[in-house]
């Protein structure tokens, strides 16, 4: 409550230019959309105590996952990465040899403009983006994300029943559609594995579902 | 960047397992992946498509219907002719595809000729005929195995005589000359011969102005029998060894000739040096390690079954040989025959025995008990050198397999004029004959005798190509393989009964038909093309559907015989990779194909 107090930060140009120019008809055919599957690897499940190492990128349109626009980024990380290290396989000398966390986030909202982002669990990615735009450029946009894992959880919950223990998890979605594994834990792999899911998750949705009940089912 | 799945799919895939990794992640960048669920229809498009997962039906203008699965691809008609096919894929179960646009796929196709030959083949419908470079490169032994020898060099400003004691020191018949790290010349025995003793220079002379300046040399990655070409092309017999760019080490004529020690050769003639039983007794372990050797440097299935037969061939002679040594010589002159696969040069560790005697004199009285204890002999030595028995008593030991000339002949006609089915079937194996041991000329007449009846014989031929075309192979109306069981209730496809016997007993009615005295499956084939009864794609699409077996049967049986199992032919197709899957349906469709063109010449109504 105290905020107003504080000395106004100036807003970074490119956060600006991201609220200008990022716009989504969400009356969009989900089918015709354009988005960005994203998956961070972090030190940790904090956004406001753990760092990105890693970033890993795909981008669909027209139902194709088109392979050219895939980006995998490791990001120098302020501190160690830990124990984190046992998860995602990156020790501190490769994390060292990564770009600045400004030069993400700044990829990341250029490729982000007038694309639907996509991660499977996204209170993670969302959670890393907001803080670290708010850190590194003084504000952060309004990030939104379609959640593949929110929207296997709507499925389920429709059909009636308990939702087990781990049946959420990626590897385990993607068994359900009988999709091929991917190696856990690596961002690039991961985003490809998240959407591979999505492609599934659209067809067992019906040529008129829209952006709009997508970004429902992914609250 | 490219995702780490996408490679590994493709690294696993023909034609692309034959693509370097750096090239793989390129290709895999300009994918895009598509998702179908079941009922959705694949529309076509100026690209080619690889199945990733899931189940497809093409369904063609020839109304065949085809299921596409993992790793098989559509398109490349397309992309190859530019003419569109009127085909329909429908998904049958869900699955991911993979897009790879016309530019990549030609540039690929332009950059890597095998690449090209793959969906040429492909296209054509002849993948039997397709040969990986993985197959071709694997069947030679490298440089890098040869070399045993260290090192032993010496600078160029040495003087000829330091260089001759360092040589007498190090026992070595030539010096690698190097300046800096790098190789600058070579200096042998011979040329301390011929360019410093007999030009009467000093032995003060200096090595650079006697060695051979810049001297060829090889990469210890290139395969043995490069070395050898660049060895007699240059006429040299020391060929310095270099691995990134520095020298290691030299090859000499004598490394490579004792690379050949493990050759068949040494065994055969190990074989014919034993004059006692015992030596022939313990000798078929060797013969199962040299088969295995054989199999896993990947040499032609032709070549390692010809070289078992050979190898089979000096037991029955060293047996014979053995035999005679005990009964005093024989009463009168013989001949050993062979028959099947032994006289088809064909065999494989689990061939049996199928063997008999071909008599100058009838056998009666004392002549019928000389070969009587001969066949004994031989048979049970062969058996124990490992050669099995034969179930249906196909041997000279069998009394009814000792004939004379005219005993064979007429035995011969009796099958030819009355061919009922049944009794032509369990004959079908005496058609294919070879001499192993004995008299030649005795062979030749019945060989001419058997041949002359048989040509231009056309009932016996419609029942010799109606038999022949009786089973089928086991490939269903989708192309599926159709599994059966054995005795042992393994489930599996039988190589040898529905794959490699059909094409012999296919090859085999030609060959009848018009007189070929060669019993070789491959020879016959020749011969039947040279003569204009086979085209010559007729020919290149068994040869390559038979090699395609055989080499399959071979992996089976040398994969038995590593790990102690019981020799069978029965394989099971979950155990193939994809190219197999892919050259093992075309080989078993060519058969389907040949049986019918077999049919139609000479099971017309008569």
């Amino acid at each position: 409550m105290w905020n107003w107090l504080r000395k106004p930060v100036a807003v970074h140009q490119l956060v600006l230019d991201y609220e200008n120019e990022h716009s989504i008809d969400k009356q969009c055919l989900a089918s015709k959309a354009s988005y960005l599957v994203l998956d961070f690897e972090t030190t940790g499940l904090d956004a406001k105590k753990h760092h990105i190492v890693s970033a890993g990128w795909v981008r669909i349109s027209d139902c194709r996952i088109q392979l050219n626009s895939a980006v995998y980024q490791l990001v120098k990380s302020p501190a160690s990465v830990g124990q984190s290290a046992v998860i995602h396989g990156l020790h501190n000398s490769q994390v060292q040899q990564g770009i600045e966390l400004e030069e993400l986030l700044s990829l990341l909202l250029q490729e982000l403009k007038g694309s639907v982002l996509v991660s499977h669990h996204s209170a993670l990615e969302l959670n890393f983006l907001k803080h670290s735009c708010q850190n590194s450029f003084g504000r952060a946009p309004a990030f939104k994300a379609v959640d593949t894992l929110k929207l296997e959880l709507y499925k389920m919950q429709l059909k009636g029943g308990p939702v087990a223990q781990n049946s959420l998890s990626l590897p385990a979605c993607l068994a359900r559609y009988q999709l091929p594994e991917v190696t856990e834990h690596h961002a690039l792999s991961d985003a490809f594995g998240c959407a591979q899911l999505l492609l599934a998750q659209l067809k067992t949705r019906g040529a008129s579902c829209t952006l709009a009940e997508l970004f429902q089912q992914s609250r | 960047m490219q995702v780490q799945e996408v490679v590994s799919f493709l690294k696993q895939t023909p034609p692309f397992d034959d693509l370097a990794l750096h090239v793989l992640e390129a290709v895999s960048r300009d994918l895009s992946v598509v998702y179908l669920a079941s009922g959705e229809q694949l529309l076509p498009e100026p690209q080619l498509l690889l199945i990733r997962s899931g189940l497809f039906a093409l369904n063609t203008e020839q109304q065949r219907l085809t299921h596409l699965q993992s790793g098989d691809f559509y398109g490349y008609q397309l992309l190859l002719t530019g003419l569109a096919d009127p085909d329909t894929i429908l998904c049958e179960e869900d699955g991911l595809v993979y897009f790879l646009p016309q530019e990549s796929f030609d540039k690929l196709r332009h950059q890597y000729k095998n690449f090209d030959l793959f969906f040429q083949r492909l296209f054509s419908r002849r993948l039997h005929l397709y040969q990986s470079n993985k197959q071709q490169n694997t069947s030679t032994l490298k440089v890098a195995d040869l070399v045993t020898r260290r090192k032993v060099s010496i600078a160029s400003s040495n003087t000829v005589q330091q260089a001759a004691l360092l040589m007498t020191e190090q026992r070595v018949s030539c010096l690698l000359i190097e300046q800096d790290e790098k190789l600058v010349g070579i200096l042998t025995d011979r040329d301390l011969r011929s360019r410093v003793l007999a030009k009467s220079l000093p032995a003060s002379t200096t090595v650079s102005e006697v060695m051979t300046k810049t001297p060829q040399s090889i990469d210890t990655d290139r395969f043995a029998f490069e070395a050898i070409q660049q060895m007699s092309q240059y006429n040299i017999h020391h060929l310095p060894v270099e691995q990134d760019g520095k020298a290691i080490g030299v090859l000499t004529t004598t490394d490579l000739i004792r690379s050949q020690q493990e050759h068949p050769v040494y065994l055969i003639s190990h074989i014919h040096r034993q004059h006692q039983a015992e030596g022939l007794n313990a000798i078929t372990p060797q013969v199962h390690q040299l088969a295995m050797q054989l199999a896993e440097q990947q040499i032609p299935s032709y070549e390692v079954s010809s070289v078992l037969t050979s190898i089979m061939d000096a037991l029955a002679q060293s047996w014979l040989q053995i035999a005679e040594q005990q009964l005093g010589p024989a009463p009168c002159v013989y001949s050993w025959l062979g028959f099947g696969s032994q006289a088809r040069r064909d065999m494989l560790p689990s061939a049996d025995q199928d063997n008999a005697l071909l008599l100058e004199k009838e056998p009666s009285g004392a002549v019928a008990d000389y070969f009587s204890a001969l066949a004994d002999i031989v048979c049970n030595g062969l058996a124990s050198s490992g050669q099995a028995l034969c179930d249906g008593h196909i041997m000279a030991s069998n009394p009814e397999l000792r004939l004379s000339l005219k005993g064979w002949s007429n035995r011969f006609a009796k099958w030819l004029n009355t061919p009922a089915p049944q009794a032509l079937l369990s004959s079908s194996i005496f058609f294919d004959m070879r001499l192993i041991y004995g008299s030649k000329a005795l062979f030749n007449v019945l060989q001419q005798d058997v041949l002359a009846r048989c040509k231009n014989n056309e009932l016996f031929l419609y029942h010799l190509a109606k038999n022949a075309t009786e089973r089928q192979p086991p490939l269903g109306f989708f192309k599926h393989f159709l599994l059966e069981q054995d005795g042992r209730q393994r489930k599996g496809l039988d190589l040898k009964k529905r794959g490699i016997s059909l094409i012999t007993d296919l090859v085999r009615v030609y060959a009848l038909s018009a007189g070929i005295h060669a019993v070789n499956t491959r020879e016959r084939l020749a011969l039947l093309q040279q003569q204009a009864v086979l085209t010559q794609r007729q020919h290149q699409n068994l040869q390559g559907a038979f090699d395609v077996l055989a080499h399959l049967r071979w992996q089976l049986q040398a994969e038995d015989l590593k790990r102690g199992r019981h020799l069978s032919n029965l394989l099971d197709p979950s155990q193939l990779n994809l190219l197999q899957r892919h050259q093992l349906k075309d080989a078993f469709a060519v058969i389907i194909d040949e049986q019918q063109v077999l049919r139609q010449r000479f099971c017309r109504e008569l």
